[in-house]
């Protein structure tokens, strides 16, 4: 059960992650978008045409969003310590079959392809180590955004078996990719899998989610009606269970923490992030309880840092950050146990392992101390110190507004001592006045 | 004979509704909010009352002083805020702006626990939105027309 003042806390860190959040409006609006992108290159699949696109191909390729979009865990990325434009992230998966050589001619098909049109030609910047890149200027539409867009192909079938039989499921391995890297103008093949990552995160939060769906889907369709004609028009992709709330929320901690920090190129990636937390949720239902079992988990692995100390068994049999006694650190890909997210964390003498950690502390102790605020206006520069200026104010403000709105609607009640809330008697309506 | 019977049958229906005593006022205030204390001046004509308010869990709590007589409007002040300048709705000497004067939102026939002071809570969290995002998120009008100046010169 959470006390007052953490459900007050619950409340406004829900407010700031809608701040950091993509609007439904936007949403739609990209979605436009990146479906237009997503059909002009599916649409280059002519098969016994001179033109076709993609001549090894054996169907169309396949098109799907992967990332924090597709997630739910979007946060406004900042750059160089200003809020920046969303990232939106998409595959083209070619129905080519892999081979030994064919990473730099399938990387640059979709190249090709995007490039013959003239519009998507003007958007698309520098070839990139692993994606194509449209840079969608903000726009009368108001909305500015890059699109990341991937070429790789289906995972050879050697690769498949060796991560069944390292213990990945069958479920998940057989939407394995295979993606290309471009490193001094040499390509080669890594290994991805976002649909099969992307199942098991909803898999995740299936349980919240199904607690909460209709109420949001009710929410947004209330306050997007000009752009949704009906309830069931709501994407999952905008849906927000707690979990990932307290992703969103991570995420911009280290991200305002980690700006202009010397560690800056160490902190912890988003993935790492976004795994451990989905792998420690137990479906919590509000946001602060979900962060503070999630941090508190998380800092009792720090002692991994010293070399052959133990962690406690609970823990430890949960596997989420494994160290080996030669010193190597190991979070698995839930969905491939041969892919570790932390394959650097030994580097430069742990340096990265030692960032995270000290991260981790940073939020456990940053959250712990807003409950010493002696006021609300010293909550909120604290709050400010981690999620930014404008971010905390426009939550504020949209907090009294719910009041505002509450008290108008009969909904707003106060107890002894002045506490408004939920509990005691219906304040009455009245009209503030004066200069 | 006949019809003024039925005048002041009718006259007794559209009676006002009564006006709350002081003591009934004291009572509701020091029932509903435990940390009041409550007393009467200039011979009983007016009540002092001193209260603590907490408007939300994280906020600090607040000194509230309500003076109100049968012949005046109620009259509530903070004591943390006295001193501070440019306040929103609030009156001359910071006194603060609760309802819109020429309407019937506070009237003698209300009790003060269930009007006045939760407004003074309402006012408190939106003078702490105010002070965090400089805007004003409560609503309200302001004394712009001249209507509504004459009507709160009460």
């Amino acid at each position: 059960m959470l006390t007052e003042k953490q459900a007050q806390l619950d409340n406004i860190f829900v407010e700031i992650s809608k701040t950091l959040d993509i609007s439904p409006s936007d949403f739609k609006k990209a979605q436009t978008r990146y479906n237009a992108v997503g059909q002009w290159l599916e649409d280059g699949y002519k098969p016994n045409s001179a033109d076709n696109a993609y001549p090894q191909s054996i169907g169309k390729p396949q098109i799907y969003l992967q990332g924090s979009m597709r997630l739910g865990t979007v946060v406004r990325p900042l750059k160089e310590g200003k809020d920046s434009d969303f990232d939106i992230d998409l595959v083209c998966e070619l129905s080519e079959p892999k081979s030994t050589d064919n990473h730099a001619s399938i990387k640059e098909q979709v190249g090709d392809r995007l490039k013959s049109n003239d519009m998507y030609k003007d958007k698309l910047d520098e070839e990139g180590k692993r994606c194509w890149t449209l840079e969608y200027a903000k726009d009368t539409n108001g909305i500015g955004f890059h699109l990341d867009i991937l070429p790789c192909c289906h995972e050879d079938p050697d690769s498949i078996c060796d991560i069944l039989l390292a213990g990945g499921e069958q479920k998940y391995t057989e939407h394995s990719v295979a993606i290309t890297n471009k490193d001094n103008e040499i390509y080669n093949w890594k290994p991805s899998n976002p649909q099969g990552y992307a199942q098991w995160f909803d898999e995740v939060k299936q349980p919240a989610f199904n607690e909460i769906v209709e109420l949001q889907q009710n929410n947004i369709y209330e306050n997007n009606k000009d752009i949704f004609s009906s309830k069931e028009e709501i994407p999952n992709e905008l849906v927000r269970t707690p979990l990932q709330r307290a992703i969103q929320i991570m995420k911009r901690h280290r991200d305002i923490r980690f700006a202009g920090n010397a560690e800056e190129k160490y902190k912890p990636i988003s993935i790492i992030i976004t795994t451990l937390a989905a792998k420690l949720y137990q479906n919590e239902e509000d946001v602060y309880t979900t962060l503070t079992n999630i941090v508190s988990l998380l800092n009792r692995h720090a002692s991994l840092l010293t070399s052959g100390a133990h962690i406690d068994h609970d823990i430890a049999d949960q596997k989420l950050i494994e160290r080996t006694s030669d010193g190597y650190w190991y979070i698995k890909n839930p969905v491939n146990p041969l892919e570790n997210f932390a394959d650097r964390w030994d580097e430069d003498n742990d340096i990265r392992a030692r960032t995270f950690f000290k991260w981790v502390s940073w939020l456990k102790d940053d959250i712990d101390s807003l409950l010493y605020a002696n006021n609300l206006i010293q909550c909120k520069n604290m709050l400010v110190e981690n999620f930014g200026e404008s971010n905390v104010n426009n939550a504020f403000a949209n907090i009294g507004e719910n009041f505002r709105k509450k008290r108008e609607d009969g909904s707003l009640k106060v107890s002894e001592n002045g506490l408004l809330g939920a509990i005691g008697a219906t304040v009455t309506s009245h009209t503030f006045f004066g200069k | 004979m006949q019809q003024s019977r039925v005048i002041r049958f009718l006259a007794s229906n559209h009676k006002r509704k009564k006006i709350i005593s002081l003591p009934v006022q004291k009572m509701h205030i020091n029932r509903k909010y435990p940390s009041s204390v409550c007393k009467y001046v200039k011979k009983g004509a007016r009540l002092d009352c001193n209260l603590k308010l907490i408007p939300s869990p994280l906020s600090q709590e607040y000194s509230i002083i309500l003076n109100y007589s049968l012949q005046r409007f109620p009259c509530v002040y903070v004591k943390e805020l006295m001193d501070e300048k440019d306040l929103p709705h609030v009156y001359e000497g910071n006194r603060l702006c609760l309802y819109y004067p020429g309407s019937c939102e506070w009237s003698r026939n209300l009790l003060l626990s269930d009007t006045i002071i939760p407004w003074t809570s309402e006012w408190l969290f939106h003078y702490e939105i105010w002070k965090i995002t400089g805007q004003w998120m409560g609503g309200g009008k302001h004394a712009d027309d001249k209507q509504a100046v004459l009507d709160s010169a009460q």
